[in-house]
């Protein structure tokens, strides 16, 4: 689509209808598929490929946060679990580092997920996600692309970067599933670095606080945080007398206090489901919930694309095609009309020939027209508009019986356009008397039956006839009414 | 007898043929000239609805040897009911020859079955050298319609009623220049009354423009939301050194802001008029240059957009809304005392504000060193309203205008001052809110939505 934005309308249009209409059955599409089909037709070899380097660049990315998760879930675990054979793995560091430092965490990212329309009214709200989203290991694809190669880092910057307005949605819970990923990595990764320490070691669980808690306390703790398997699996479920047996003082130098180190591993079942429960349950929840949500933003992606609408109107509207496929040609509006014009007196008296049709003979018309032309006449006929052929051809012999170097005016009308058959009579006029003999086109202008000055776009006109003759020998002659004789 | 209905549009040479052909087909590319002899050879503008063509029309030479032609006819004619098949043997005898090239060249589709639109100009007087062409018309037998195109004036569209009425079935005025729309679709209604046949294609074709039409409004309504929110939002920014001087680059980054603006505009309306078919309008940008009176001359924004009152109003809305958002926010304990002064705050601010445009700032540490330096977005709260002002103008001016016309667009600021009182105060009140949004460049994809819905009502609106 961002390929079609410098394109205009007239172009888009005939090849999208074309498309639309390429497929049999256009009627019977869904609009989905309609806009899948058209973007199967759209598709070039570079798209593939950018498609395939996003793929490729967000698996990159996906295996890289999961190996850092690995790594960090490893190396945690190794730091809790530090026991030298001496002391005890205190249990308090557990339960506050993998149970409740991984549900803050967690309580954190759902709230950094929270849509804005849940926050709109809590004043900071906004800057508060914005800052919580900042820390999400997600974010770590940007240290992750410069390490790729320069294809899957301009995948990923397309996706991500450039087009970040129109792709903020799949942008957000792209980020947050990896995120979750390094979760889910990051807890799977502890709890087997749990499972290998106690199948390779002897831990000896303990608890220990300068607080005076009651070993009762601590059971209600235990209780509560064994509620979700309590029921299913009793034995992970410490008991008083083993929370008692575990209590341990350092300046007894972790002495097992008359109770056997064996019983201080039953712990183990507790913590790992504690890890199972409170680190890696939530976050593969959540981790599918990313997932569903950046699913459902690539569906609404497509559906709120800018331009969708006006893409499925080009598909959906008939194509209706009203202009010509060719266009005429040489058209010589731009050529200016040469002035051959005057307006002077005339001293040799005119044989006139009344070619406009008027009332013209014996009329003061005749007078003004005269006057106007600073003419005078010698002879006067009547031929063109309402006579008949025959009518012309009698003119044309009468005036060759007149002297052959009598100029001839034409009386016209100047807001009709000059004809062919003005031509073919100049033509055959020409043929009698003296080819040098004047012919003048007396174009006039009527209002209210008075004389008139003629247009200036009809004299341009008859001085473009007069041109087309190409005879040297034709004028333009202007009738400027009221002109002194 | 030919199944697509088909239209000779015939007549005395430099009488709007060829601008009634270019009006009817939507075509601004037709040559339309004030001199004569324009056109030379029949031309076919079929109309096409997805490749299906449902009339065609012709746009022909004018008569220049009439008379002569007649006599011809005349004189080879035995009997009447002949007529038509004498006009075809004249065709036939002079086809190709020098005689009769621009009488062959018009009757050659009328006798292959069209239909016939002779037109005259009603501004120029009736004659009788009009009356040999519309004998030989009439020689065809041919279903026939007259148009009076008064072109300049109407002075003698009555006179020539009465001489046309005498030839014709069907006489209409029809002014190439100055047609809507609805007179557009109303004469080709009436081509498909010349024959039974073609009424039912007419009528079809007469929908699908009107549908047409409708995408058309949808369409320019749609790109026009997305270059005001994309002109709302805009900035541009230029990552500076650390020990750089920021006034030497601010006047460059400014110019290249505006012309950035000013050139999205001007694609804005680009689309507008391909959208609109006056895809030749393109090339007459000086015509195009008078509408602009330029974007950025904010003497002119006033006209284009709210007026200082007005806008300083409309920013104590804004401002009293953000001062009603403190007073949710405080649960309504400060009595409402937010809201005043937020209103006051606004008001008084874009009043003295009023001659500003955008904001220029320099920020932030780069992590390599340097700083930020950014143009835009521009804060002015009149800006939304001018954008939409000119678009909606210049949107007009190309959806009414006829495709003959080859003048320059001209600019009547006298008639553009309205556009925001003539909205009803519904309607005013949702457009205030989207620029209170587009001024803020708030949720940009909703707006977008809800300016397009608003602009495809205003669209409709005017339309009516």
């Amino acid at each position: 689509m961002s390929r079609d934005d410098g394109l205009e309308f007239s172009e888009l249009h005939p090849r999208d209808r074309a498309i639309a209409l390429s497929r049999a059955d256009p009627e019977g599409l869904g609009t989905e598929e309609q806009l899948s089909y058209w973007l199967s037709k759209l598709v070039t070899p570079d798209d593939q490929r950018i498609a395939t380097e996003i793929a490729s660049g967000h698996r990159l990315i996906g295996i890289g946060l999961g190996l850092l998760g690995v790594l960090l879930g490893w190396l945690t675990i190794m730091g809790l679990f530090q026991y030298d054979g001496q002391g005890r793995v205190n249990l308090v560091y557990l339960v506050v580092v993998l149970v409740g430092l991984q549900l803050s965490l967690t309580g954190l990212t759902i709230i950094a997920m929270l849509p804005q329309s849940m926050t709109r009214w809590l004043p900071g709200f906004k800057s508060f996600q914005q800052l919580l989203r900042w820390f999400s290991p997600g974010r770590l694809q940007k240290l992750f692309s410069r390490f790729m190669p320069v294809t899957e880092r301009d995948g990923i910057s397309q996706l991500l970067g450039r087009h970040q307005k129109i792709y903020t949605r799949i942008g957000k819970w792209q980020i947050f599933s990896w995120s979750q990923l390094f979760g889910v990595a990051f807890n799977i990764a502890a709890l087997l670095s749990v499972f290998v320490l106690i199948a390779t070691r002897d831990v000896a669980f303990g608890w220990s606080s300068t607080l005076d808690i009651d070993p009762t306390s601590i059971l209600s703790v235990t209780n509560f945080l064994s509620w979700p398997w309590h029921a299913w699996l009793p034995a992970a479920v410490p008991d008083l007398p083993l929370i008692e047996a575990s209590h341990y003082f350092r300046l007894q130098n972790g002495a097992a206090n008359g109770v056997s180190p064996k019983v201080l591993g039953h712990w183990w079942p507790f913590v790992m489901l504690c890890l199972a429960f409170y680190g890696l349950l939530p976050r593969l929840l959540l981790l599918l919930f990313c997932k569903a949500r950046l699913s459902s933003a690539y569906v609404q992606t497509l559906q709120h694309f800018p331009g969708r609408k006006e893409l499925l109107t080009r598909l959906n509207s008939a194509l209706i095609e009203t202009r010509a496929s060719e266009h005429e040609s040489n058209v010589d509006e731009g050529i200016p009309a040469i002035n051959k014009s005057q307006h002077q007196r005339i001293s040799e008296a005119l044989i006139l020939i009344n070619w406009a049709g008027l009332k013209v003979e014996n009329t003061r018309l005749l007078d003004e027209i005269l006057a106007a032309g600073q003419l005078t006449m010698k002879a006067m006929f009547k031929a063109g508009t309402n006579c008949s052929l025959e009518d012309d051809e009698q003119v044309i012999a009468e005036v060759g019986k007149l002297a052959a170097d009598t100029p001839i005016g034409i009386i016209l009308k100047a807001w009709e356009p000059p004809l062919g058959e003005l031509a073919d009579f100049i033509a055959d006029l020409r043929k009698t008397g003296s080819p040098q003999r004047l012919i003048y086109l007396l174009p006039l202008a009527l209002k209210s039956k008075a004389l008139v000055q003629v247009e200036n776009n009809d004299l341009q006109e008859w001085q473009r006839f007069s041109r087309q003759l190409a005879d040297p020998w034709i004028t333009v002659h202007q009738l400027v009414p009221g002109a002194r004789i | 007898m030919s199944l697509i209905p088909r239209f000779a549009v015939v007549g005395h040479p430099n009488k709007g043929k060829s601008s009634i052909v270019a009006t009817l087909a939507l075509d601004d590319s037709v040559a339309v000239a004030r001199s004569s002899g324009t056109t030379r050879h029949s031309q076919s503008f079929p109309m096409k609805v997805d490749g299906q063509i449902l009339y065609e029309l012709i746009d022909t030479p004018g008569f220049q040897r009439a008379r002569k032609a007649l006599a011809w006819l005349q004189n080879e004619e035995k009997k009447i009911h002949d007529r038509p098949e004498v006009v075809r043997r004249f065709v036939d005898h002079w086809q190709g020859k020098d005689a009769f090239v621009d009488e062959c060249e018009l009757l050659r589709p009328i006798i292959n079955g069209a239909g016939i639109i002779y037109v005259v100009d009603g501004s120029r007087p009736y004659g009788a050298e009009y009356q040999a062409e519309m004998e030989i018309l009439r020689w065809t037998g041919q279903p026939s319609m007259a148009l009076i195109n008064p072109i300049g004036s109407d002075e003698y569209v009555e006179d020539w009623r009465t001489v046309l009425n005498q030839y014709f079935k069907i006489t209409r005025v029809f002014n190439a220049m100055t047609v809507d729309f609805y007179k557009r679709t109303e004469i080709l209604n009436a081509f498909g009354q010349l024959q039974e046949s073609w009424r039912q294609p007419l009528q079809q074709a007469v929908g699908s423009l009107t549908e047409m039409r409708k995408n058309q409004h949808q369409l320019a309504a749609a790109e026009i939301a997305k270059m005001v929110v994309k002109m709302c939002a805009f900035k541009l920014e230029k990552k500076i050194s650390s020990t750089a001087e920021p006034m030497k680059y601010q006047s460059a980054l400014a110019t290249k802001f505006f012309n950035t603006l000013r050139k999205l505009e001007k694609k804005c309306r680009r689309q507008v008029q391909s959208i609109y078919q006056h895809t030749h309008l393109h090339s007459q940008e000086d015509a195009i240059e008078l509408l602009d009176s330029d974007l950025f001359r904010l003497k002119d924004w006033y006209l284009w957009g709210l007026n200082k009152i007005q806008l300083s109003a409309v920013s104590a809305a804004a401002g009293a809304t953000a001062g009603l958002a403190v007073d949710a926010a405080v649960g309504g304990a400060s009595l409402m005392l937010g809201a005043v002064s937020g209103g006051i705050i606004g008001g008084a601010g874009s009043w003295f504000m009023a001659d500003k445009i955008a904001r220029q700032k320099i920020s932030g540490i780069l992590p390599l060193g340097g700083k930020v330096l950014t143009y835009g977005p521009v804060t002015n709260r009149n800006f939304p309203y001018v954008l939409l002002g000119r678009a909606l103008y210049h949107r007009s001016l190309i959806a009414d205008r006829p495709h003959a016309q080859r003048d320059q667009l001209i600019l009547q600021q006298t008639d553009q001052i309205a556009w925001l009182s003539r909205l009803n105060p519904q309607r005013r009140k949702q457009l205030d809110k989207l620029c209170n949004h587009l001024s803020q460049a708030e949720s940009p994809v909703e707006t977008r939505k809800s300016l397009v819905v608003w602009l495809e009502q205003t669209i409709r609106h005017a339309e009516k």
